[in-house]
């Protein structure tokens, strides 16, 4: 099985639109070391280290180690949150529909309705170099234009003293010798490409892609459609004089021609119908000599009793079989353009396969050949959940718009997880202590549990979760703008000594301490500076807070506490080397809806729990996060 | 994984009232046409070319820099100029709100939107456009006059479309600008 190569820290969101593995035993599933392992399905515990609970079968989690993974998680701002399911949506699981068309080059917007005429593309100024894929800009051959009116001054001095009809006369014919002027042409401004090259020379400075119309009907694929247009057409009015006791083609390859083709008129309807009959009762007949396009001929018969020759065609000939197309234009077998490549003196002449690409009509090997396109248009795009078509994203017509009319995304709705100390390595068999920080983007106080699953497949680690359950403040606008408004110290902690730090002697804690400083690298050359984020030298630190603060990493787990974020202290023991040591983490979130206030009153109405308290509610959601904490290497 | 604190010299810095935080180790030529909205910081060694402004007496301001924006060390802010009938002469730029400039990278465009991501060693041709929320790759070439739509990434040389952005980007490259700023510490 292929597995991850050694990639950065990250976190990642798992969608359950994908199915999770299998179920795994019951047995299995039980938290270690007393962690609460709470499943969406139970009561949000009260007691942090009492309860254990398995997790439901169906949310065993994927095995971190191989590449699937990496599929079927996404970092959280690829994802979006239905708040009608109360579940988080991946792009896999939402519906797009174009919103509007723009072109990205000259953002202008696009009627649905042209689009297609325009084949998608911008049918303004822009395009783009054949070369380098840069866009072109129009350019006025100066020279050209003074030489010219130079010309026209002198031809008005020649025929000054004529009458004035003669005058416009003689001058008309000169223009008309010497053809219009066309001095502007394209040119990439980054690799010096220009149109003049390919002949592309221009009478006006707007609308080229009505100027290179007529270019672009001149190449040879475009000439081959009009071409096979005409045969058809000729063929249809035949057999519309003959009434409908049409000569049977083979048919076969001809609806493919005529589908791919596109030839949309009525009659054409009528003769891809009554071919598509004759397909469905399997009775196609074989094919009849071939073009040089490789295609048979349709059989163009705009009545239903055309199904019946077909089905019959040996009765029915009352009319001479069709002329077999003969293509204008063949595409040099591969020997030609070997030969052709062959006497090439250097290879900057040939294209590259993605220059190829970018030529739908005549993908050459040479790049001579090839011919600015047209800007392929761009699209905004509208997003609905695919279980309950709640439309998630709904952005505004205008191209150049950045706002959203609707923008349900999992980050203002799920915690944002962070990783904050990690070791740069971890060792096997050594318990390292690492700070996830939980950030609420609500506008409540949130209840956060963990739980970490025992068994799963590939697994190379043991978690413990020092504060399995935690709250997180509420998000706050007023916060943004007053960084040192923090309250470092836990209001949870102060006020109480729990039963937890009865059973910690000063040893143990020191040990843990002496664990934490040889071990939590911070890898960004600052040294183990143990002091929390907003306070990095702060000087009220006095030793004795300090050892406070220690204390209640290791008792409350809880690193540090600020606005609407919360982070917390879990530890990871190894158990064999790995590049990248990838944990699974069951997040489930609970908080309390005020039925009460206006804004709430929809959401009040969506599923949830009766809390303790019958005023309030409670929303719970769980979700699967990975956890990329890095190398894990042989303690030697 | 966190932003880890990025300490400085508080020597180096010169911190303005509305929060700019300016190296001393970095050029900056005609400072009265450069116009800085807050709480931007200038790494060491950015050049910005305020005195290349527009031709004629007065007070112009050749850059307008806006909010939480960052200038990555060794960065070059230039103005655009080009030469209209017959006549050479700069234009103004402007850059937005929660804009990254990587480091080694040279902008000689017309306008930066806002929430835009500028990585190392790019450089942005003369007049170029980009939009709110875009993000471009280190080592991009942005040629001159492009037009960079919002949401869009761009890459290679010269710089092409290569993917799109999610719809949060907005928040997404706030956030991680202000983390920034507020990260960005005196010793």
């Amino acid at each position: 099985m292929p597995v991850l190569a050694a990639t950065a820290p990250f976190v990642q969101y798992h969608c359950p639109c994908v199915p999770l593995q299998k179920p795994l035993p019951a047995d299995d599933a039980e938290a270690p070391h007393g962690d609460s392992s709470d499943c969406p399905d139970n009561s949000s515990t009260q007691d942090e280290r009492d309860e254990v609970t398995d997790p439901t079968p169906a949310q065993a989690p994927l095995d971190p180690q191989s590449m699937a993974l990496l599929h079927h998680t996404h970092p959280l701002c690829n994802l979006y949150f239905c708040d009608d399911c109360l579940q988080v949506r991946c792009g896999r699981c939402v519906f797009d529909e174009i919103t509007s068309y723009f072109c990205p080059n000259c953002l202008f917007e696009v009627p649905s309705a042209s689009v297609k005429a325009e084949k998608n593309r911008c049918a303004r100024n822009c395009f783009e170099c054949p070369t380098c894929f840069h866009s072109l800009s129009v350019v006025e051959d100066q020279a050209l234009i003074t030489k010219a009116k130079a010309a026209q001054e002198s031809s008005s001095h020649d025929d000054h003293g004529d009458d004035s009809a003669s005058l416009s006369s003689a001058s008309s014919t000169k223009a008309a010798a010497k053809g219009p002027i066309k001095p502007y042409y394209l040119q990439c401004s980054f690799c010096r490409w220009n149109s003049r090259e390919i002949g592309w020379t221009f009478e006006k400075s707007t609308g080229l892609a009505g100027q290179t119309q007529a270019f672009e009907s001149a190449q040879q694929p475009a000439k081959e459609f009009d071409h096979l247009r005409q045969h058809f057409e000729a063929l249809m009015r035949a057999n519309s004089h003959a009434n409908a006791t049409a000569a049977v083609g083979p048919g076969g390859v001809g609806t493919g021609l005529t589908l791919g083709l596109g030839l949309g008129s009525s009659p054409h309807a009528s003769i891809l119908s009554s071919l598509r009959q004759s397909f469905a009762l399997g009775k196609a007949t074989p094919g009849s000599p071939r073009t040089a396009v490789g295609g048979g001929l349709a059989s163009p018969s705009p009545s239903l009793r055309s199904v019946g020759s077909l089905l019959s065609p040996s009765k029915d000939h009352t009319n001479d079989p069709p002329e077999p197309y003969q293509a204008l234009h063949t595409v040099p077998d591969d020997p030609a353009i070997v030969s052709q490549l062959m006497t090439l003196e250097s290879s900057d002449a040939v294209s590259c396969s993605s220059q190829r690409q970018r030529q739908p009509q005549t993908p050459s090997y040479l790049l001579a050949q090839h011919l600015p396109q047209r800007v392929g248009l761009r699209s905004k795009r509208a997003k609905r959940c695919r279980e309950c078509r709640h439309i998630l994203i709904k952005p505004e017509q205008k191209a150049q718009a950045t706002r959203f009319k609707i923008k349900l995304v999992a980050m203002n709705f799920i915690p944002t997880i962070t990783i904050v100390r990690n070791p740069t390595v971890y060792k096997v068999g050594r318990t390292h202590p690492f700070v996830l920080r939980f950030t609420n983007p609500q506008y409540r106080e949130t209840r956060i549990t963990l739980a970490v699953p025992v068994a799963y497949p590939n697994k190379s680690a043991t978690i413990t979760a020092l504060a399995p359950t935690f709250k997180v403040g509420a998000y706050n606008d007023i916060w943004e703008y007053d960084p040192d408004a923090s309250a470092d110290e836990d209001p949870e902690d102060l006020g109480r000594s729990g039963p937890a730090d009865e059973g910690i002697g000063d040893d143990d804690f020191d040990d843990w301490l002496a664990q934490i400083d040889t071990t939590l690298d911070y890898g960004y050359g600052c040294g183990p500076q143990l002091v929390p984020k907003y306070h990095p030298a702060r000087a009220d630190v006095t030793p004795d807070k300090q050892r406070r603060r220690y204390r209640r990493w290791l008792t409350r787990g809880v690193y540090e506490r600020h606005a609407n974020e919360t982070a917390v202290i879990l530890e990871a023991t190894p158990g064999q080397p790995v590049d990248n040591l990838i944990v699974p983490l069951l997040v489930t979130f609970s908080y309390h809806l005020e039925p009460l206030t206006d804004d709430e009153g929809s959401e009040s109405e969506s599923p949830a729990k009766p809390s303790p308290e019958p005023h309030q509610l409670e929303r719970e959601c769980s979700f699967w996060v990975y956890i990329n904490l890095g190398r894990v290497v042989t303690d030697v | 994984m966190e932003l880890p604190t990025i300490p400085y010299n508080s020597s180096e810095y010169i911190e303005t009232d509305t929060g700019n935080k300016v190296s001393r180790k970095s050029v900056i030529c005609g400072g009265q046409n450069i116009i800085l909205a807050g709480k931007t910081i200038i790494q060491t060694g950015c050049v910005i070319r305020g005195d290349l402004r527009r031709a004629g007496a007065g007070h112009a301001v050749a850059i307008a820099i806006g909010r939480y924006c960052l200038l990555g060390q060794k960065s070059v802010i230039r103005p655009p100029h080009k030469t209209l009938k017959g006549v050479f002469g700069y234009f103004p730029m402007k850059i937005g709100d929660n804009v990254m400039i990587g480091e080694n990278s040279i902008v000689e465009a017309a306008s930066i939107g806002s929430f835009v991501q500028i990585g190392k060693n790019c450089i942005i041709g003369r007049f170029a456009i980009i939009k709110d929320c875009c993000r471009i790759e280190d080592n991009t070439i942005i040629a001159p006059n492009i037009i960079v739509p919002s949401f869009s990434v761009y890459s290679g040389n010269p710089g092409t479309f290569s993917g799109e952005l999610p719809e949060c980007t907005q928040e997404m490259y706030e956030a991680r600008s202000k983390e920034f700023y507020t990260k960005f510490t005196p010793q």
